[in-house]
């Protein structure tokens, strides 16, 4: 029995639907820039980050008077999967459904409305309701009521490894029978907290992302939302399903080590890599291609590059690039918008590129596929995803039959 | 892959951190600069399930860390923002940063305690507890690791408690450390209960009748459980809005057994609470074995653990 990939949906500043969302990233384009709301605030010296800034994003299904921001971007986008799964809402398999969301920061434009407002006049002073639509269990929750599904339902923070963590619980209970689908995914919506933090650690860029080049300067925050369709190969092949590919193996693992820096020796990416390899039961020159984690930040990218040639040797690293130069990081959406990235890249026989990419980092001896796309046939590809807290993950996907 | 037979060998708690845990206390040999409030009380908690198992650890060893938590390390994260809302977002303190994730105080203290195997963190409201020991025995019993901390920790703050809308809730850190062996191997040593099954299920239907549904749905699963007839029940219900009440759940499987009802004011530690509690009244009172099943209802959510003590 596989698990199988049979649909996608998103939500991001490279669209709504799977075909802008390709055509954007395909063309190199960029889709953050200086946000008006910070461009005369002085409390931030970084004007950057990925913002969704119209409202195209909703379904019908979703619900702003009783769920935050984040739970709508993940019903939005499970609804458009569904569809795009083949799924209607009533063939979902009664108790057997599973919903495993990922997140870092959860429904945290609520937390920023009750602060803002607590400054002004107090905690008193706030409906009751902005409270409720705080509760992270409420993303998951959210999804399930808009798709009239029951099963196990797991909200799974694992910062911006989530949508990986999610994939990989979304497989697990699959195969240990609790669910024959399950919906995954991850989502994040635009932080302030976030933006305020990253920016006192200096990690922000004030320009460009640009993953493995020299003069990489930081990341640039952003938000969105990836869900998928998972299945059990027999029901999916019962119901006549289109695979989109199979998920052949998953790795996680903790650095243990520090909660912002990456182990100097990249222990947890490492061993991630290597479990999901493992399981895949695929050698390392089976990969043809690698999504990095691949921030931009000087840190991350070196023992990034560094973990890849101890799992695949000198000058043997397959291409690897990082849609987080055109996309931004959009946390615990990122992961999962990767993988939706990667199912198309297959689909297509086409790597989509690392913009921004100027000047080669010596301590990144990697092929980045630098700024243009490139045609390449990719069978089996991983999609790694590096988290605060040391939280490592991989995921195998491998080419339907 | 054979399944394993799981073992809970340790439990600890922590209602309210001893004044001098970090002096002299279980928490003496950690560094805990810029570590928040409810990190080290799960810590503490970690600390004291080892210290109650008995066996002694040394660095890396695959271990892994399920936590369940309703709202996280909502101070920590209404803290730095208040700074930066009041103060300006240049004044936040970095090193503070870290604790706004949602996993930070799974990883905090996974840190601490060497955790290099997997991190999940469960955020299930009020099932949180509860479903992060299921999860662990799902992990274990398929041999995906030996060994796993399974706890849930909350704080009450004022935010919270505007979340949670109700009566004033316990913070409570509960951790259990479960073992997975094979059934060759026999019963560990320190063993104090065998975990035998764990179902979860949310419905979209959160009336009485959907939740008495999925309350049977649970208990039906256990035909597939190779454990036996349960001779006790726990039920934890959230008291808010609460859509069915206990006995209507004992009515909707026909169960009359012995069964008492916890109170859910334990937040995410509420499950945990209940299998100490078993643990500790088995311990004192009971000769022969209990087969215990463990149900936490909450709004559309419905969790069960069953037990063999």
């Amino acid at each position: 029995m596989k698990t199988v990939l049979t649909g996608a949906g998103i939500v991001s500043t490279a669209g709504h639907d799977l075909d802008s969302f390709w055509s954007c990233l395909k063309n190199g384009n960029i889709t953050y820039g200086c946000i008006p709301e910070l461009q005369d605030d002085k409390n931030y010296r970084i004007k950057i980050c990925a913002k969704i800034m119209e409202e195209t994003w909703r379904e019908p299904e979703c619900r702003e008077s009783e769920y935050g921001r984040a739970a709508n971007y993940a019903v939005a986008a499970a609804v458009r999967a569904i569809r795009h799964a083949g799924l209607q809402k009533h063939e979902l398999p009664r108790g057997e459904t599973a919903i495993v969301i990922g997140t870092t920061m959860g429904e945290i434009q609520q937390e920023e409305m009750i602060s803002r407002r607590e400054a002004e006049g107090g905690l008193l002073s706030i409906p009751d309701m902005e409270f409720k639509k705080y509760d992270t269990g409420r993303i998951g929750v959210a999804v399930g009521r808009a798709l009239s599904a029951s099963g196990p339902l797991f909200t799974v923070p694992a910062a911006c490894a989530a949508g990986n963590y999610a994939v990989w619980l979304g497989k697990r209970l699959i195969e240990w029978g609790m669910a024959q689908v399950a919906i995954v995914g991850g989502v994040d919506v635009l932080s302030r907290v976030a933006f305020t933090g990253f920016q006192r650690l200096l990690s922000l860029t004030p320009d460009l992302c640009r993953p493995f080049d020299r003069n990489r300067g930081g990341i640039v925050i952003g938000e969105g939302c990836g869900m998928l369709v998972m299945e059990n190969s027999e029901s999916a092949a019962a119901r006549g399903a289109h695979v989109l590919a199979e998920v052949a193996g998953a790795g996680l693992a903790s650095d243990c080590y520090h909660m912002t820096s990456p182990h100097p020796e990249g222990s947890g990416a490492v061993r991630a890599m290597k479990q999901a390899l493992d399981e895949a039961r695929a050698a390392p020159g089976e990969i043809d291609y690698i999504s990095a984690h691949a921030t931009g930040t000087a840190a991350n990218d070196k023992i990034e590059s560094l973990a890849m040639r101890k799992v695949f040797g000198d000058g043997k690293i397959p291409p690897v690039s990082s849609i987080k130069s055109m996309l931004g990081h959009s946390m615990g959406a990122a992961s999962a918008l990767e993988l939706v990235a990667c199912l198309q890249m297959m689909e297509r026989g086409v790597i989509l590129p690392t913009v921004n990419y100027r000047i080669p980092d010596p301590e990144c001896p990697v092929d980045c596929v630098p700024n243009i796309a490139r045609n390449s046939p990719l069978d089996c590809v991983m999609s790694n995803s590096f988290a605060f807290g040391g939280q490592a993950s991989s995921v195998i996907l491998k080419k339907a039959g | 892959m054979c399944a394993k037979c799981v073992y809970i060998t340790g439990k600890g708690l922590c209602r309210h951190l001893p004044d001098d845990a970090e002096t002299t206390g279980a928490l003496r040999d950690f560094k805990l600069r810029n570590i928040d409030m409810i990190s080290k009380k799960l810590l503490y908690a970690c600390v004291e399930a080892e210290q109650d198992e008995g066996k002694a650890r040394t660095g890396q060893n695959g271990r892994a860390m399920f936590l369940g938590t309703w709202y996280g390390p909502v101070e920590s994260i209404h803290a730095f923002d208040m700074t930066a809302v009041e103060k300006g977002a240049l004044r936040v303190n970095p090193s503070l940063f870290p604790n706004t994730v949602l996993n930070s105080v799974t990883c905090q203290a996974g840190i601490k305690l060497s955790v290099d195997g997997l991190m999940f963190t469960v955020y299930n409201g009020l099932n949180s507890g509860l479903d992060a020991v299921g999860l662990a025995y799902c992990h274990l019993n398929a041999g995906m690791m030996t060994e796993a901390f399974a706890g849930a920790t909350d704080e009450a703050t004022p935010v919270q408690q505007r979340i949670y809308g109700g009566p004033e809730a316990h913070a409570v850190s509960a951790v259990l450390i479960l073992t997975g062996t094979d059934e060759k191997d026999g019963v560990p040593p320190h063993a104090l209960a065998r975990v035998t099954g764990y179902k979860t299920l949310t419905v979209a239907d959160s009336t009485g009748n959907g939740l008495k549904e999925a309350v049977r749905e649970c208990v039906e699963s256990l035909g597939r459980i190779p454990a036996g007839p349960v001779n006790r029940m726990r039920i934890a219900i959230s008291g808010i809005n609460q859509q069915i009440s206990q006995r209507e759940v004992l009515d909707s499987i026909r169960y009359s057994g012995e069964y008492e009802e916890d109170a859910a004011d334990c937040m995410a530690a509420t499950g945990i609470i209940q299998i100490i509690r078993s643990l500790n009244v088995s311990a004192r009172n009971r000769p022969g074995r209990t087969h215990e099943l463990l149900l936490n209802i909450s709004d559309s959510r419905v969790s069960m653990l069953t037990i063999l003590i």
